[in-house]
């Protein structure tokens, strides 16, 4: 793991007076490792606690996650937990694995956000010389302002993500008199090509049309249609992920989806506006959303403007109404703002960006969506 | 062929009023997204990930359950949840006030408050009680496990069918491979999740995903690729060789419901070593088969399959488990393991998944999911005979 990150990590852990953390959030344990749990949420009966100090870290963690863990060069120890292993058994191999050590009694740190309370109360009881203090405050000041490496893994997971993104585009293109294959098939082929490009995993992904289209998420194999279609997806390099999301049309676009198109870049570009340093999310909500009314434009402010990018693909901070988040350099950004469509879609082009000393640097640069992107075409030969 | 017209009515409603109205609960909060999506049917697949962004569902005695959640996902929760009312609340963060708020309201005066305390984190637990103070909390973990282990009919065929598709996309897969033009890892897993997604699987993101590997590989659960780095949600890109065992899994998903199917496949007969370590598998997964009945413990499952291989010379994965049970989260409880206590009965579904380790270091398995029908296994996944790997063609 980069020393930039430990000595950030070290420094945050003297500030908050703490002797270690025990850690129970896979994000956070991927944060503190540099290495990922696959898939981790989806298995929500598994318990991984990462215990971290400066002076030595443990995992517990199955079998295979201890094993992919060790491939991935984690130079802590190890211990495999059962697969059906208890809070109390958790418990007594964490009293076990600290006995004798300073944490044992010392001042712990613990992410209460996403301890459960079971797992919470074990700690308590089988640690009961320890002091225990939330560390979310630690943890969500540390993830939130991104080391120089950070933001290059989270520049390339989005360049994986908008590679993704093209490929569709040109595997439907010279389609439109034949359209074979389906939304869902589409959307495949935004994560067969992050593979192909080197991404290590894809997160939601959906093609959504017509009704679909109205809604965050969707299921739908019907054949690609003429229409507008929001192509969305997160995926995650080297434990940092992105989010992208791009509307575009097939066939040639009618002048209301344009039109529609335009407006949701206008209110984008003056979010992109308000991006800096100093300025706090809740205000950057709320002059977005005059904006968009006073230029009579339905901006889908339920949804929030955008939120933060890191080591999960949705995190502070949060561009809402409930987040009084101050911006800083280096925080990174995905910008998502939903305007509707004719006919009520939800359409976006989001972008990634960094919060500079005084504005941004975009990350999603691979490919500008400055106007509304037709598929047209139909099938020729190649050579 | 999964079809959503067969599997309308799960009687999941039915089945938990009818178990809530035997406790003296009034009421059932559920924090845990595994939860949630069992007693609501709607699987938002990106909700487990969005850490910040909760869902809770509330479940009174006397009154209509409701679906709490983030407001950029309410439309889409009305859309494929069983519980219609929804409420929604603006995103502020982990556990945000505005979240806690809307689990309060829906709580109402109720007294006795059953809660997934394995689920539910620390944070969000204080500020329920800040905003409850004389509710009496008891823990629903147990009871959940046991509503969700015993299958309703709906279920057993939901699951049994998606099992059985998963068993026929590897097969479907399968049937493209060749000796003379073999390819990569990496372009076989996706040639198999495409033969799954034909089968009318729904196409997700995250753990539903396809596995192919082989040789050196082939001794690891995640295997990491060098060059590329751990990239788990695909596989290595290194060609197969025309000598491998390669294993074949995949994870799908059919509304909300899942199949974790792991089959291999040789390019050629079968080398020696493979008819070997394959004939032990085949020689666990019958002795199991032959020793799961209702009322047998999942430990003494484990146990007594751990001494019989033990017995027999075959070298099992260390401290992995024989078998877990699956339904809207891929592993659930019961495991067949060397801890779980709970003992086996009808209407339970297994994935059996012991995993034998050859001389080279390489995992051969071959899942078998099984439904416990008077008394006894059923194999419900088995589109071909499974005594033998799938064999390839060799030439063509």
């Amino acid at each position: 793991m980069e020393s930039e990150l430990v000595n950030k990590i070290n420094q945050g852990l003297k500030k908050y007076k703490l002797d270690g953390l025990i850690i129970s959030g896979w994000d956070n344990i991927t944060y503190l490792t540099g290495a990922m749990l696959p898939f981790a949420p989806d298995y929500p009966t598994r318990k991984a606690v990462l215990v971290y100090s400066p002076s030595e870290c443990r995992l517990f963690a199955p079998v295979d996650w201890i094993e992919f863990v060790e491939q991935q060069k984690w130079q802590g120890h190890m211990t495999v937990l059962n697969e059906s292993c208890s809070a109390e058994e958790l418990g007594a191999k964490l009293s076990d694995a600290l006995k004798g050590s300073a944490l044992a009694a010392g001042r712990l740190g613990i992410d209460c956000a996403k301890t459960s309370q079971e797992v919470y109360l074990q700690i308590g009881k089988l640690l009961p010389d320890a002091e225990l203090i939330s560390a979310d405050d630690l943890m969500r000041e540390l993830r939130i302002v991104k080391t120089a490496s950070e933001i290059k893994k989270l520049e390339r997971a989005a360049r994986y993500s908008e590679l993704g993104i093209v490929a569709t585009l040109n595997h439907t293109e010279g389609t439109i008199d034949a359209v074979s294959f389906g939304r869902s098939e589409a959307a495949e082929r935004m994560r067969v090509h992050i593979a192909e490009f080197g991404g290590a995993a894809t997160g939601n992904f959906v093609g959504l049309q017509h009704d679909d289209m109205t809604r965050i998420y969707g299921l739908n194999h019907d054949s690609l249609d003429e229409g507008l279609i929001r192509y969305d997806i997160t995926s995650e390099f080297e434990g940092y992920w992105n989010s992208a999301g791009r509307t575009v049309y097939i066939c040639k676009a009618t002048p209301e989806a344009k039109k529609a198109y335009r407006d949701n870049l206008t209110i984008k570009a003056y979010a992109l506006s308000l991006l800096k340093p100093g300025a706090r999310c809740c205000d950057i909500f709320r002059k977005v959303s005059v904006k968009a009314s006073e230029l009579g434009i339905a901006a889908v402010s339920e949804l929030g403007f955008g939120y933060g990018v890191g080591c999960s693909e949705r995190e502070y901070p949060y561009l809402t109404s409930e987040d009084d988040t101050e911006l800083a350099e280096n925080m990174v950004i995905a910008l998502d703002v939903f305007t509707y469509g004719p006919a009520k879609e939800l359409i976006h082009s989001i972008d990634t960006y960094r919060i500079t000393k005084d504005g941004t640097e975009k990350l999603s640069w691979y490919r500008d969506y400055d106007r509304l992107y037709e598929i047209v075409g139909i099938t020729a030969r190649h050579g | 062929m999964l079809t959503e017209i067969n599997y309308q009515n799960l009687n999941i409603e039915e089945k938990i009023n009818a178990a809530l109205a035997e406790t003296a609960w009034d009421c059932l909060v559920v924090f845990g997204w595994d939860n949630v999506q069992y007693l609501s049917g709607a699987q938002i697949p990106f909700i487990p990930y969005r850490h910040d962004e909760r869902v809770a569902v509330c479940w009174s005695k006397n009154s209509e359950p409701v679906y709490i959640c983030p407001k950029d996902i309410e439309s889409s929760v009305a859309f494929f949840s069983r519980i219609g009312k929804i409420e929604s609340y603006v995103n502020g963060g982990y556990c945000s006030n505005n979240y806690m708020d809307a689990v309060a309201r829906a709580i109402g005066d109720a007294k006795t408050v059953a809660i997934d305390m394995k689920r539910v984190s620390h944070v969000c637990y204080e500020k329920l009680m800040d905003r409850k103070p004389d509710i009496r909390v008891e823990a629903a973990d147990e009871w959940l496990e046991n509503q969700r282990m015993n299958k309703t009919e709906g279920e057993q065929q939901l699951l049994s069918d998606i099992a059985y598709t998963a068993d026929h996309s590897i097969n479907g897969f399968c049937h493209h491979i060749m000796k003379n033009g073999i390819r990569s890892m990496e372009s076989h897993a996706a040639a198999l999740r495409v033969h799954a997604m034909e089968r009318n699987v729904n196409n997700i993101g995250y753990s539903c995903t396809a596995q192919i590997t082989g040789h050196e590989l082939g001794r690891y659960y995640w295997p990491v690729q060098e060059r590329l780095g751990a990239n788990y949600g695909y596989s290595p890109d290194e060609k197969l060789h025309g000598d491998d065992l390669v294993r074949a899994s995949v994870k799908v998903t059919f509304e909300g419901y899942w199949a974790d199917a792991s089959r291999p496949y040789t390019y050629d007969q079968m080398e020696p070593w493979m008819e070997k370590y394959y004939g032990q598998w085949f020689n666990l997964r019958n002795y199991m088969l032959g020793i799961i009945r209702s009322g047998i413990s999942c430990k003494e499952v484990y146990e007594k399959t751990a001494a019989y291989a033990a017995e027999k010379g075959i070298k099992l994965a260390d401290n992995y488990m024989l078998g877990h049970s699956i339904g809207v989260s891929i592993f659930e409880h019961p495991f067949i393991d060397g801890v779980e206590t709970t003992d086996i009965q009808d209407g339970m579904i297994f994935v059996l998944t012991p995993i034998v380790i050859a001389e080279n270091g390489q995992h051969v398995q071959s899942y078998e999911t099984i439904l416990m029908k008077e008394g006894k296994p059923v194999v419900v996944n088995w589109w071909k005979d499974w005594r033998e790997p799938y064999i390839g063609i060799a030439v063509v």
